[in-house]
């Protein structure tokens, strides 16, 4: 099996694939460019904060042109202000461009492409490990923040910016900060230094709230993915 | 004058840039932070101590090492603190100074293999001959800077042109020049032989007086280029046309408000399609007037020249990139030590340029691109999103 992750964040998308490829296909290794990947091996690409997919995947798929190896390749972007439906069209239209421009069937008829909606954003789907809240925040803000939308018992992806914040996802990422800290307040989240979000435990947890609750719909979706591409290979 | 390599280390700061090299054309990458601008600044200090024009920094060491008119240069120094106010052996300090200063304590200048000067503490010798003590605070190359031997290793600094773009962003300010001394200058330059090899000894005059190294001097450098050579003039208007191209023409016009009986006053404007008044220098917006800077800076640089710019996208529009960009690689006779984070100019220059700088600590290292294995790998990608996925890029600091 062989994948490719084409990401449009900086850091933290980048450390977030390669940490649960980790987990959850531990056999296979990491490169750093799609002209090396084999048969058990995928890459990152960033596009390094620059909301220029469009352009990217088109270059990426050229590449995976010339690679036969490559079986599937995720797109990940943010869902930001759009909603998850709009943004989902919006990719499957630049995929469909994209492939005639790339002509990445000539080379790579094989080749699986999953648009994958971060609804929000990635710091939505952490908000989602119900135990990192705690029951009552000594932190002010955390309380003000639960008293607006407690994510551990409401749809993260559900959640409006609260007042004060331009953006949904700039939103998430305070909660999430203040919901980390408040925890412990040695794990300290950034998007460079998201490592206090990148355990096996951590993914754990969110996987048990897709199930438990059906919140979250994007993240499962790419866990149905991931299991429909590599059922045993999964974790249950 | 092509700078080969160069190494800096800080004792009190322990910042150390490891040898670096360079080519021809070099575009420092690296993730914030991690000290690029550091390195220009350094090397800049470097180079104002050689020509004279600088006090050295205490308690450091450098090396260069450089191409100069056919000869091969390098030069190592090190410096140390002295407290202002102790009685120096040399009693050099000047009355009224306060604080620290510093003095040389080794330095040796290498000519082909062969050394020109040598000094280690109070030894001191020139040529294979002992001198007398000299001036602890200053370089040998200033000291010496009338040896024919020295001559032209001043000239070689003097070369190093540190663009002014990045100062010039709230405007460039009016400065009056004496009236006699233009008009005496603008007579040299004109009687200067027309065509290719004029206007080479007529960049070389401007680059050796130091006029295109300082924002104060830029309009006189362009007035002195629209007395003498009038086709140049009209070239670097038509340049700036073709970034911009509502401008008509851009001339340096005499500000008689602005001057006394003595001085002449100058002022660079630009004529825009349908505008009724021109546009001053003082008027101009930042990007503009940046891009003009950098276009007189590389028109006006001699063979020979290092060319060394800061962030060089900085206020620049997408507009003004492509032009520049061109220009640089229109001059393979002279030398660019650029920075950059833009997209556009890490994707027009070819990755054989980057030099990626990185830091453990305070110790800095500069890669050559040619030795990073996952940019060999032939890909679409634009060069940008290579270099930004490559681990050394994405942990440049550790």
């Amino acid at each position: 099996m062989s994948l490719c992750f084409l990401v449009e964040g900086d850091r933290t998308e980048k450390r977030l694939y390669r940490a649960w490829v980790g987990h959850v296909f531990p056999s296979l290794t990491q490169v750093l460019t799609i002209g090396e990947i084999t048969s058990s091996s995928y890459c990152v690409i960033s596009g390094g904060g620059i909301p220029l997919y469009k352009e990217e995947l088109r270059d990426a798929l050229s590449d995976i042109r010339q690679n036969a190896e490559v079986r599937h390749l995720f797109l990940c972007i943010d869902a930001e202000e759009l909603s998850r439906e709009d943004r989902r069209r919006e990719m499957e239209d630049e995929i469909r461009k994209a492939e005639i421009e790339s002509r990445v069937r000539t080379g790579n008829p094989w080749l699986a492409i999953h648009p994958i909606v971060q609804n929000c954003c990635v710091e939505t789907w952490f908000l989602g490990h119900a135990k990192m809240m705690r029951r009552n925040p000594s932190s002010e803000l955390l309380r003000e923040f639960k008293g607006f939308y407690d994510v551990s018992e409401r749809d993260p992806e559900r959640m409006a910016a609260y007042r004060g914040f331009r953006t949904r996802a700039e939103f998430h990422l305070h909660y999430l900060k203040e919901m980390l800290r408040e925890q412990n307040p040695m794990l300290s989240y950034t998007k460079k230094r998201p490592d206090a979000v990148l355990g096996a435990d951590y993914l754990q947890a969110l996987r048990h709230r897709c199930v438990a609750t059906g919140h979250l719909a994007s993240l499962q979706e790419l866990f149905d993915t991931w299991e429909s591409i590599a059922p045993r290979a999964a974790p249950a | 004058m092509k700078i080969n390599t160069f190494t800096y280390l800080d004792r009190r700061t322990q910042w150390q840039l490891e040898e670096t090299r360079f080519d021809q054309l070099n575009l420092l990458v690296g993730v914030s932070g991690v000290g690029k601008t550091k390195i220009l600044q350094r090397l800049r200090r470097v180079c104002e101590i050689a020509g004279g024009s600088g006090e050295a920094p205490g308690a450091v060491e450098w090396a260069i090492d450089f191409d100069h008119e056919g000869q091969s240069y390098r030069w190592e120094a090190g410096t140390d603190v002295v407290k202002v106010g102790e009685l120096r052996e040399d009693a050099t300090a000047e009355p009224g100074e306060e604080g620290e200063s510093s003095d040389f304590v080794h330095e040796r200048v290498v000519v082909n293999g062969e050394v020109l000067i040598d000094r280690q503490g109070d030894r001191f010798t020139f040529a294979g001959q002992p001198l007398p003590k000299l001036k602890k605070k200053d370089s040998a190359i200033a000291l010496l800077e009338n040896e024919k031997a020295v001559r032209p290793i001043r000239s070689a600094f003097r070369r190093v042109l540190f663009s002014i773009a990045p100062e010039v962003l709230l405007g460039l300010p009016f400065h009056a020049f004496r009236a006699d001394e233009v008009a005496r200058r603008v007579a040299t330059y004109k009687a200067l032989p027309k065509g290719a090899e004029g206007f080479t000894t007529f960049r070389e005059k401007l680059t050796e007086s130091g006029l295109t190294n300082l924002s104060e001097y830029v309009t006189l450098a362009v007035y002195y280029l629209q007395e003498a050579f009038p086709e140049e003039m009209r070239r670097l208007g038509d340049l700036f046309s073709e970034i911009f191209p509502s401008v008509v023409s851009l001339k340096v016009a005499r500000s008689i408000a602005r001057e006394l009986s003595s001085t002449i006053a100058l002022d660079l404007i630009i004529e825009e399609e349908g505008a009724s008044v021109p546009i001053s220098q003082s008027e101009m917006s930042s990007g503009m007037l940046r891009t003009l800077v950098h276009l007189i800076e590389i028109s006006l640089s001699p063979p020979g020249a290092v060319i060394v710019v800061d962030e060089f996208e900085n206020s620049l529009g997408i507009n003004c990139m492509p032009e520049l960009t061109r220009l640089m690689l229109s001059r393979p006779d002279c030398q660019f030590i650029l920075t950059s984070h833009h997209p556009y100019v890490i994707n027009n220059l070819p990755p054989t340029t980057w030099r990626l700088v990185t830091r453990k600590g305070s110790k800095v290292r500069v890669k050559d691109a040619r030795d990073l294995p996952a940019l060999q790998v032939a890909s679409h990608q634009q060069a940008f999103i290579r270099l930004i996925n490559l681990p050394e890029y994405e942990e440049g600091i550790s």
